[in-house]
């Protein structure tokens, strides 16, 4: 079923259709969370708090890219999330926090055949991306991560345009050089 | 890296368990749901539209109809500009109060006890008769001004001001008098009291000197003052409103 018809049903009153609606799009706000606050824990409780925050609003919401609008709300949570991290705990390190998780895990999920290079390469790239400005980071994955383009992040962000198009090609830039300094293998 | 990429290779493992805890919080959150039904702006305005009276469409309609019929006149006596544009300005003075006036039977006596149990408040019902006001002022405005101006852009300015501030004037004065006045806010007594507040548009009338081009930038400085007036007029109705002031309490 289309978001849309999806988004019709919710509105006249079906809400069982709400669990649709998180099925579809819970992975996609939950790694987008964890790339965005570096918390691979604390991105569960965000990607939950996004749904909770578009079921409160669902009256209101006029539809147009639905999947969009539960990232904007992520992204809210996640600058929230941020700045609240940054008086409270100082600086967050992804790396540490990662690292143990995803050799007890052992192997990626999706691809077993790739397994060590994939989880290599996912370390570094989680560590990369949280060396980037948070303006950058949230540009860099929007853009070549969810292929939205420069305007819609504009929209997504509030940013004007032209200053999406300057954080995602300083992003791009630093984390090429941040990923040549490393031993990241294009995948 | 390429571009797009709507789902990226570089991915983790989820914790499976803590996704269903997830989505398991969802559900409930989901299952507790009761949805409101919140028209847009345009459902609202044609809800309060199917509500007016049969009267107020028979105005509507003799304002309508007198603008053409004195546009058609006009045109065939073939009537000088400034005479043509004092009986617009005094036909769009009155007309304007006499569409403002359906705003005022929204301030009438114990309209804050009906409020409640209406849909929408008073602060919208008052916008939205306004907004209803403003666009059929507009389409005498419009009507009048093809009439009236010389097909240049800058002759079509020139008459706009000319109408406009009049307009402006007597409308931010009945405003005024409508909230500082709400004992006289009622039937006749609020049709008079609009009529009365289109007195200063006879003042060019009378002075048609007052139509030559050197005056043309005390009729801009008088539209910009007219412009900031009726906003600052209507900034204070509504905020009277807002605070449930004298104007909507009983």
């Amino acid at each position: 079923m289309e978001d849309r018809e999806l988004i019709r049903r919710i509105q006249n009153g079906q809400t069982e259709y709400l669990n649709e609606i998180a099925g579809r799009y819970y992975d996609d706000i939950y790694y987008f969370c964890c790339y965005q606050t570096g918390s691979r824990e604390d991105a569960y409780d965000l990607a939950q708090d996004t749904f909770l925050r578009f079921i409160k609003y669902v009256d209101h919401y006029q539809y147009r890219n639905l999947k969009g609008y539960l990232l904007t709300i992520a992204m809210n949570l996640c600058r929230d999330y941020l700045r609240n991290a940054s008086q409270t705990l100082g600086r967050i390190d992804p790396l540490e926090s990662i690292e143990h998780e995803i050799s007890s895990d052992g192997a990626d999920a999706s691809d077993p055949s790739g397994s060590t290079v994939l989880s290599e390469n996912t370390l570094l790239l989680f560590d990369a991306l949280s060396k980037l400005p948070e303006s950058q980071r949230e540009a860099v994955l929007l853009h070549h991560f969810y292929g939205y383009k420069n305007r819609e992040i504009a929209q997504m962000t509030g940013a004007s345009c032209d200053a999406v198009k300057s954080r995602i090609r300083d992003g791009i830039k630093k984390l090429k050089k941040l990923l040549w300094q490393s031993d990241f293998t294009a995948y | 890296m390429t571009r797009p990429q709507k789902s990226f290779p570089y991915k983790f493992p989820l914790d499976e368990a803590k996704k269903a805890e997830s989505l398991s919080a969802i559900r409930i959150e989901a299952a507790r749901k009761r949805i409101r039904h919140y028209p847009a702006f345009g459902e609202q305005l044609w809800n309060q539209i199917r509500f007016h009276s049969w009267k107020h469409w028979i105005l509507q309609g003799v304002l309508l109809l007198a603008a053409i019929l004195l546009v058609l006149t006009l045109r065939r006596q073939h009537t000088d500009d400034t005479e043509t544009l004092a009986a617009c300005s005094v036909f769009l003075v009155v007309a304007g109060n006499i569409l403002l006036s359906h705003v005022a039977n929204l301030f009438s006596w114990h309209m804050a006890e009906l409020e409640q149990t209406l849909y929408l408040n008073l602060k919208q019902m008052v916008c939205i008769r306004m907004l209803e006001a403003g666009i059929a002022g507009l389409i005498i405005l419009v009507l009048f001004l093809i009439t009236t101006g010389d097909r240049s852009p800058a002759g079509i300015g020139t008459s706009l001001i000319y109408m406009l501030v009049p307009f402006l004037w007597s409308d931010t004065l009945y405003l005024h008098m409508l909230i500082s006045l709400r004992n006289a806010s009622s039937g006749f007594r609020s049709f008079a009291l609009g009529l009365l507040c289109g007195a200063p548009v006879l003042f060019p009338v009378l002075w048609e000197t007052l139509y030559r081009p050197e005056y043309l930038i005390l009729w801009q400085i008088l539209a910009v003052a007219g412009l900031l007036t009726l906003a600052g007029e209507l900034r204070r109705l509504l905020g009277k409103i807002e605070t449930g002031d004298a104007i909507c309490m009983n």
